[in-house]
């Protein structure tokens, strides 16, 4: 009777460590501004220029993007949005998960319209504006010198920031 | 009773016995008060026990708990008195009262004193019947509803124990062996040539095989954890890294050179390589 006791303690301690530490959340091994420009050349659009700016809060846990569209050619802005989130690490993987996101309104009204027409825009926007973007992301992480790049685990993609 | 000393005291009131502690009375069995009385009578005695069993269960063949139960019955009571040890158990001597601040006043009751006991014990030494004791146990003056209980809590720590365990222990392993599952690490290919590193999956091979040359033995697999040493070395030998990524409207590629980064994604593929020779990144 007081093995099973004993047994039942210890592997209910261990379970409760377990899912203790697996929810554990660290902060993050990056701090600070990290930019991305990423130029978008289509067959027969004008190039499109995706500019994200973010700020990692490590100790906060929290990190806000602000992220433009432009139009190379025309020099025109298109379209401004700005996340608000959290980001931290769970073991070696990295979590971001998008609190809010806005959309700026203070653009020319003509330029949205301009901007509708170009169907890469239009992508882009309903990528930032559809309910995917509130999705849980999960990346491994590679830091390289002044460089932040990260793998993302769903989408197997591996993109890359630099540090300001 | 002005000094430092605990009185005690035995008493009996209509079958129902009691120790009586500093005037507090505490109700208990024969065999405790029996036992009680006798301890603190022959204060320094040794008492063995199979002698507190013939004290507190005279005539009665007794599980050998019930001593050792009896005893934990009567420190129980002082406990709430004293933090002194009344009763101390020696090894290979027995049971003695210990201290001298234990007073014994009276018992109002006849309790068989030790000597008598050991003539009886002389009578009654049966060594055969003795085993076959361990056989009838008989629960002396304990209300039967406390082995009903007793033997119900048994029943539910048993039914309940092996239960929790057996769930605790699948909770654990599950846990344990589907996070092990769900965190494969990610493995990418790496063409490692003279100017630069490319980075890339399975499913954008091709785009990977248009920036370079290479055939497929120059290719190799590594985790992602495994990825920035090579990656710092071929930084150290200013080589560019080039990741590939191939997205449902085309590719998107990273380019660091010279502690620059250069992005460029879409269809057109030919302009993506074009502006990324243009911005030097060794492709």
């Amino acid at each position: 009777m007081n093995r099973l006791r004993f047994f039942n303690a210890i592997f209910f301690i261990a379970l409760i460590l377990f899912a203790l530490s697996e929810n554990l959340k660290n902060d993050i091994d990056f701090d600070g501004y990290f930019t991305r420009t990423e130029t978008i050349l289509s067959q027969g659009q004008n190039a499109i220029e995706l500019t994200a700016n973010a700020d990692f809060l490590s100790n906060d846990q929290k990190y806000t993007s602000v992220v433009k569209i432009a139009d190379v050619e025309k020099g025109m802005q298109y379209i401004t949005f700005i996340l608000d989130g959290d980001i931290y690490k769970k073991g070696n993987t990295l979590i971001a998960r998008t609190n809010t996101i806005e959309e700026i309104e203070d653009v020319d009204r003509s330029v949205i319209f301009d901007a509708s027409t170009s169907p890469v825009v239009t992508q882009i926007q309903k990528s930032f504006l559809g309910i995917d973007v509130y999705k849980e992301r999960m990346y491994e992480r590679i830091l390289i010198e002044d460089f932040l790049c990260y793998y993302d685990l769903d989408k197997h993609l591996v993109r890359c920031m630099e540090q300001r | 009773m002005s000094d430092n000393c605990i009185y005690v005291s035995v008493s009996e009131d209509g079958g129902n016995y009691f120790i009586i502690v500093d005037d507090v009375k505490y109700k208990c069995s024969y065999s405790e008060s029996a036992i009680l009385s006798n301890m603190l009578t022959n204060k320094g005695r040794f008492y063995s026990k199979e002698e507190l069993a013939l004290i507190g269960w005279p005539n009665k063949l007794v599980s050998k708990n019930s001593v050792p139960v009896a005893i934990v019955n009567i420190r129980k009571i002082f406990k709430s008195h004293t933090k002194l040890e009344i009763i101390a158990n020696e090894k290979n001597k027995g049971y003695t009262a210990l201290t001298d601040k234990v007073k014994f006043v009276e018992a109002n009751f006849s309790v068989k004193p030790i000597e008598n006991v050991h003539q009886q014990e002389l009578i009654n030494h049966e060594p055969e019947k003795r085993l076959s004791s361990d056989k009838e146990i008989e629960p002396a003056h304990a209300p039967n509803y406390k082995y009903k209980l007793a033997k119900l809590k048994r029943i539910a720590l048993i039914g309940l124990g092996y239960p929790l365990l057996i769930a605790n222990v699948s909770i654990l392993f599950f846990l344990i062996f589907s996070e092990k599952a769900t965190l494969k690490q990610p493995v990418v290919d790496v063409v490692n040539n003279k100017k630069h590193i490319a980075v890339y999956n399975s499913y954008n091979r091709d785009f990977a095989l248009l920036i370079n040359s290479a055939i497929d033995k120059d290719i190799t697999t590594l985790k992602i954890s495994e990825l920035k040493k090579t990656i710092d070395r071929a930084m150290f030998n200013d080589k560019s890294i080039v990741f590939i990524n191939t997205l449902s409207s085309g590719v998107t590629v990273d380019c660091l050179q010279k502690k620059e980064l250069f992005s460029f994604s879409g269809d057109n593929l030919e302009a993506i390589i074009e502006n990324l020779k243009l911005k030097g990144c060794k492709i």
